[in-house]
């Protein structure tokens, strides 16, 4: 039996579900904030990720598609150690963004900084501006 | 059937709101000009752990620099700031790919250095977050570090002897 439950209802007006822990205020949790800006000549994604270090987080780019996880040792919550808040991101965390497919997956590069994972990916130039030029034989 | 009792939820809920509200309500009065975006919006996110002799602060702020975030205790209450000179950070076209909050980046969609935006979600350029500290602590022993756009606040629990004045050994 899968009655609706009017809770449920309000619940998702409220954009998140008591206890699920996965979502709070319409946040996911396991998803970083990310800025992506396209210029000419190249595509830049800053994705937000504090607390890592670099080698836990894994950047990969396959088929237009960019792909960055962030892992890092779960806190340990035990007797002596409360949470009277817990609002900051999972140790879990992942995002995918689509590339243009001009992308120059190869050539990209990704630095880490104060919390901040920046990814740059060349763009071929040829269809930035004029679109794809059809020869006329 | 996990599910509890529908009443308990919404009183965990009326609570969680009570708790929004209040500290919405401590960030406007508390801050100056750092009124959130909309009602609800929460600009830096914490966890704050509690152990026998400590409360710990945890706060995210990607992005900034050390010199960037304040941390400061009023009354009950540690108020957390950090501003950068950029919105967003977004470097200027190509050179270095660093890009932490040096330098470019207009507000909108389509900027002077010919960026165009497909997702801006990142935070904004000063954010403030006021965390009530529940129990008295030892202001001058507190202690901060800043890592990988991570605030510590490790603040001393204030033991129960001080409350009744400075203790003697007895020899």
């Amino acid at each position: 039996m899968n009655t609706t439950n009017p809770f449920d209802e309000i619940e998702q007006f409220l954009g998140r579900t008591p206890f699920a822990g996965e979502r709070a205020w319409g946040r996911d949790l396991r998803t970083a904030d990310i800025d992506v800006a396209e210029y000419d000549d190249e595509y830049v994604v800053m994705a937000d990720l504090p607390g890592f270090d670099r080698d836990e987080i894994d950047v990969r780019a396959r088929e237009d598609r960019l792909t960055i996880a962030a892992e890092r040792d779960a806190e340990r919550e035990d007797a002596d150690r409360r949470y009277l808040r817990r609002e900051r991101r999972h140790e879990s965390v992942t995002r995918t963004v689509d590339l243009p497919t001009t992308a120059r997956l190869d050539d990209a590069t990704a630095t880490y900084r104060h919390g901040v994972l920046t990814v740059t990916v060349p763009l071929d130039a040829v269809d930035a501006d004029e679109g794809h030029r059809i020869d006329v034989n | 059937m996990t599910r509890l009792d529908p009443f308990d939820e919404i009183e965990e809920l009326l609570e969680r709101m009570g708790r929004e509200f209040e500290e919405l309500g401590g960030t406007l009065e508390g801050t100056g000009p750092d009124v959130p975006r909309f009602p609800g919006a929460r600009d830096v996110d914490v966890d704050v752990v509690e152990d026998d002799e400590t409360i710990t602060v945890l706060a995210d702020l990607p992005g900034f620099d050390a010199d960037d975030v304040d941390v400061e205790l009023r009354d009950d209450a540690l108020v957390i700031t950090g501003s950068r000179e950029e919105s967003t950070g977004l470097h200027v076209a190509d050179e270095e790919p660093a890009g932490d909050g040096a330098d470019g980046g207009d507000e909108g969609d389509e900027t002077d250095d010919g960026a165009r935006y497909h997702r801006r979600e990142r935070r904004l350029s000063s954010v403030s977050r006021r965390v009530p500290i529940p129990e008295p602590i030892e202001a001058d022993a507190a202690t901060a570090s800043f890592d990988a756009g991570v605030l510590t606040v490790t603040l001393p629990k204030r033991s129960p002897d001080d409350d009744r004045g400075h203790t003697i050994d007895v020899n």
